[in-house]
């Protein structure tokens, strides 16, 4: 449906440049395949290892791990499970809520959810490809600094 | 023969994490076939979200980059764009939907065309952490309460990121802002030629 929609909008736009000017549209398409041809075998093994990293550490194990661990392990596991791994957020917070059910501190689920989309170990390879190296060591390194802190000031205000 | 040989390579580390990949699969296989069974399956439903955002994406950004004028990108968010920048950045973010990967070029191309480093950063950090869906999905899941002070708070540490990650960038050079390898600048480039 998303996805639909996206290229329904994408045709549209092409077809409306295409119409004003042929020359620019033919430009757009251009740099549009040639930076698809570039990034996809960065993308292709970004999918296979996520899809490696969602098999090797189900769900289930997860909100066993953290729900029931309470305590700075606990919270220290979620960090680096959220900063290594890709759960796309239909995945991730329902899990997020049931570990905040099954127990786990405010703290653990805040650096969970905080972590796994401010930090992407998985997506640095494509993110150096467009916005270099420096960038993006310093973006993620600041990502998990301040997701921790973000938890922590969480723990604090919803306590 | 030699330029061949040189491509080989070249395609054989560019495919260094499929090959990894695959690699990896076929001993999860000869251990637990279940869970490399799991394993094919999601790597499926991720590269169909893939093909569905990535490819209109690059369209998207590629039409930007040949419509919206330099200009009209600096003074939005660009060095002197200030607050509005900053607040138009940040909005941005939190309405741009899909995958935070995708949204890698779109923040290379602004750069190129002059937006401001801290306003980019502080754009991807909202997009990947306080997009609209994802804060709507979270309320549901964590509470409103939990939702909306995540939100406060991803809010101000994106613009602190954005801000000390744009004074590290003082000393780079182009090349390591990724200007370089900038999507589109062969495009601009072309352009710039065809003007002329």
């Amino acid at each position: 449906m998303f996805g639909a929609v996206l290229y329904s909008l994408a045709f549209i736009l092409s077809l409306l440049s295409w119409r004003s000017d042929k020359e620019k549209t033919k430009q757009a398409f251009k740099a549009a395949g040639e930076s698809l041809l570039k990034t996809l075998p960065t993308m292709l093994g970004i999918v296979g290892v996520v899809g490696l990293l969602l098999a090797m550490i189900p769900p289930h194990w997860i909100s066993t791990y953290l729900g029931e661990q309470a305590g700075f392990g606990g919270t220290a596991v979620a960090a680096i499970i959220g900063a290594v791994t890709l759960i796309p957020g239909l995945v991730a917070l329902p899990l997020a809520g049931s570990i905040y059910r099954q127990g786990a501190s405010t703290l653990t689920v805040a650096a969970f959810i905080s972590t796994l989309t401010m930090v992407g170990l998985v997506t640095a390879p494509t993110e150096v490809e467009h916005l270099g190296k420096k960038m993006t060591l310093w973006r993620n390194s600041l990502g998990f600094v301040f997701a921790l802190v973000i938890a922590a000031l969480m723990e604090v205000i919803l306590r | 023969m030699r330029s061949s040989d040189k491509r080989k390579a070249g395609a054989l580390k560019q495919y260094r994490m499929v090959i990894i990949a695959v690699i990896a699969n076929l001993v999860l296989w000869h251990f637990s076939p279940d869970k490399a069974r799991a394993s094919v399956g999601s790597t499926g439903s991720v590269l169909k979200e893939m093909l569905m955002v990535l490819p209109p994406m690059f369209i998207f950004v590629g039409l930007i980059d040949q419509w919206v004028p330099r200009e009209v990108i600096q003074s939005h968010v660009g060095q002197e764009s200030g607050a509005k920048g900053m607040i138009i950045s940040i909005l941005l973010g939190s309405v741009t939907i899909g995958p935070v990967y995708a949204a890698f070029p779109l923040a290379a191309m602004l750069l190129k065309k002059g937006a401001r480093v801290s306003n980019i950063v502080a754009f991807l950090t909202v997009k990947a952490a306080a997009e609209v869906p994802l804060i709507l999905m979270e309320s549901k899941f964590m509470g409103t309460r939990f939702a909306l002070t995540r939100l406060g708070l991803t809010f101000l540490s994106a613009i602190a990121i954005g801000w000390i990650v744009e004074k590290a960038s003082m000393n780079w050079s182009d090349a390591d802002l990724g200007l370089a390898a900038a999507i589109a600048s062969q495009a601009e480039e072309e352009n710039g030629g065809l003007s002329e």
